[in-house]
């Protein structure tokens, strides 16, 4: 069994704002597995850049309060360091992609410049030195060294896209957290970046936590998934425990929206509504009022994370009900 | 064949005049679409999808070529001809955030229409909010919400309201300008049932524009794949998902990530990104990026030619070597 690099515990994440307070995070509990990828699927809302950017520590100040949880990296817990320990956690142990290539990168600093700055806030290399190990960096995700002393304009969103990861991969993280990393991208280009991000991570045995709401790059890059909803985890297993017998309904009403490329569907199966107002969430299930196995009991129970063995005896799922959605699936 | 044809397109062109250059957004597009059916666009970002949806409804004015809607060659028209042929010719648009007057509430901004093509005028408003409230009801919107704004409401709500405006004159065609890409999966998959569901009753054709190739397939009765602003293939969804021709074609499907942790993707390579659309050079646009190019390739343009009934490919390579 693989090493625990990354545990989430019980983090409660909750936005104070005059107009009322936005439960964002409920309780998410999580595992990353030492060079294993972790999936993160969920819509928009849902809580998973909060999520991210709490495992960062850059949870918006001063509306985002931390009510409860842990979040253990190698055993200790981030949440309690200070500033300067942080620091050196973030880009050098932990470092993460943001979804957006365009608005991520400083436009008046030469792209090798802002490589270098992140290394050189690591390592004490001289300014010549960090140059040269991020022109070597630049050529690892694919662009022409030369290209270092051009702006982020002169790039194109894929190359940009690079850039950002070329950053991100400066310090050899331990865990790189990817949110959306390809989501603003063409379909050829999220194509060639996944395989690229693919190729780095198996050299440097790198995790992974990637986020994204497609579940094709889910399938494709992930080992493990955990299915977000309103801030809860609602299933979560390996990629074949929630491909193959997926049992929350919420994890199947996903997987009936996206018509399959390898398949001819007539019609989609949309999931009917909306997800809750996350300053008013339902004292039962969150997802209840979208469920069609929903009962009296779902209304007033709030379920826990029941664990179903699977694959690897991982497989959780958060439903009352999950006897009859089993029986569904299969 | 022929009179079922509701539109056609024929050697439409785009020329936008740059600082570098000319821009060749869409360039020599012939294409036709049978009433009731669904033609799908796609392309990467940049391939003049939009700017082809635009020229066909005249909201970027065509550079040449023919747009052909009811046996009439619609650039041709005047613009009071062309106010009335709008209500026949709709466009749903991609952003349903930047798309509605944020001052307006949702019955003004479905009524809106109605009033500025002379349907009713704009005293008559008891048949006015009757019209509204029938089209909330045909789109799905609660009739509570005839008073919000825009701000109050959620993506999949406001593409709503999008194509309750579209629907209200009775339009036979509507460009459905990447109507769900900004939408959760969820609320995508609500929104394309739902168009499905109009086209069935209203007997709507469209145009769908998309970068989204599982999308298209689903909605599809023909496909368009567009590079640079040409087309490379044209055919029914089944032929370019079974036997796509175009390399362009093969790079595109065979990047799609597929839902299946069992299926290993097999990705046809395509090297760099899109080349620049201003200034180009003849031959084939696709040659730099190709793998089997060849030296005639960059020479000379490749002719559209048909590979099996209805599916026509524009690659020098076609219905040889390929394969």
């Amino acid at each position: 069994m693989d090493q625990t690099i990354l545990e989430v515990q019980d983090l409660r994440i909750h936005f104070e704002l005059r107009e009322g307070t936005v439960k964002a995070l409920n309780g998410i509990d999580l595992v990353l597995k030492e060079g294993r990828t972790l999936g993160l699927v969920g819509e928009t809302g849902a809580g998973k850049t909060t999520l991210a950017k709490g495992i960062m520590g850059l949870t918006a100040k001063p509306y985002g309060k931390i009510k409860s949880g842990k979040i253990l990296y190698e055993g200790k817990n981030l949440l309690e360091m200070d500033k300067k320990q942080l620091r050196r956690i973030r880009g050098e142990h932990i470092s993460m992609i943001f979804q957006d290539p365009m608005t991520s990168l400083n436009p008046v600093m030469t792209v090798g410049d802002q490589i270098a700055e992140a290394i050189r806030n690591h390592d004490k290399l001289s300014r010549v030195d960090a140059a040269k190990k991020a022109a070597e960096i630049l050529e690892l995700v694919g662009i022409p060294s030369a290209r270092g002393s051009e702006y982020p304009h002169q790039f194109s969103g894929g190359m940009k896209q690079r850039v950002v990861i070329a950053i991100a991969l400066a310090c050899n993280p331990k865990i790189l957290i990817a949110d959306e990393p390809t989501t603003a991208l063409d379909v050829t280009i999220q194509a060639q970046i996944l395989e690229m991000i693919r190729d780095l991570r198996e050299r440097f045995r790198t995790s992974m936590l990637l986020i994204t709401h497609d579940l094709g790059v889910i399938a494709q890059n992930c080992d493990y998934v955990s299915v977000i909803y309103a801030g809860e985890i609602v299933e979560t297993g390996t990629v074949h425990d929630i491909f193959r017998h997926k049992l929350h309904p919420y994890t199947a009403g996903l997987f009936s929206s996206i018509p399959n490329i390898n398949e001819d569907v007539e019609r989609l199966v949309p999931i009917d509504g909306l997800m809750p107002d996350p300053t008013d969430l339902p004292a039962g299930c969150a997802f209840c009022d979208r469920c069609r196995f929903a009962t009296e009991q779902c209304r007033t129970e709030h379920p826990h994370l029941v664990n179903m063995g699977g694959e690897e005896g991982s497989h959780q799922v958060r439903c009352l009900r999950y006897k009859e959605t089993r029986e569904e699936g299969e | 064949m022929e009179n079922q044809e509701l539109l056609r397109v024929n050697h439409l062109k785009k020329y936008f005049q740059t600082p570098s250059g000319t821009l060749s957004a869409v360039d020599d597009v012939t294409f036709g679409i049978n009433r009731m059916e669904t033609l799908g666009v796609v392309g990467e970002s940049g391939c003049g999808k939009s700017t082809l949806g635009r020229c066909i409804l005249r909201l970027h004015e065509p550079t040449a070529g023919e747009v052909i809607f009811e046996n009439q060659n619609i650039l041709e028209c005047s613009k009071a001809e062309m106010k009335d042929l709008r209500s026949k010719m709709q466009i749903i648009f991609q952003d349903p955030y930047a798309s509605l007057n944020p001052r307006m509430t949702v019955s003004q901004a479905i009524a809106a229409p109605l009033i500025i093509q002379g349907i009713y005028k704009a005293s008559e408003k008891e048949k006015i909010q009757k019209r509204v409230a029938e089209m909330m009801d045909v789109v799905g919107l609660a009739s509570r919400l005839v008073n919000s704004y825009p701000h109050e409401l959620d993506g999949g709500r406001r593409q709503r309201i999008g194509i309750a405006r579209a629907l209200s004159l009775n339009p036979k065609f509507i460009v459905c300008d990447e109507p769900v890409s900004a939408l959760d999966v969820s609320i995508q998959a609500q929104v394309l049932n739902l168009m499905q569901d109009l086209q069935a009753q209203m007997g709507l054709t469209y145009l769908f524009i998309t970068h989204n190739l599982s999308v298209v397939k689903h909605l599809s009765n023909q496909i368009l794949v567009m590079y640079l602003g040409q087309l490379v293939e044209k055919a029914t969804p089944k032929q370019l998902f079974k036997n796509p021709v175009h390399p362009y074609t093969q790079a595109l499907l065979s990047a799609i990530p597929i839902p299946d942790p069992d299926v290993k993707m097999e990705r046809v390579a395509l090297k760099g990104e899109l080349t620049s659309p201003i200034n180009v050079k003849p031959g084939c646009r696709f040659a730099k990026r190709c793998i089997y190019a060849r030296p005639e390739c960059s020479q000379c343009s490749p002719q559209m030619t048909e590979v099996e009934p209805g599916h026509i490919v524009a690659c020098h390579l076609a219905g040889g070597s390929m394969k």
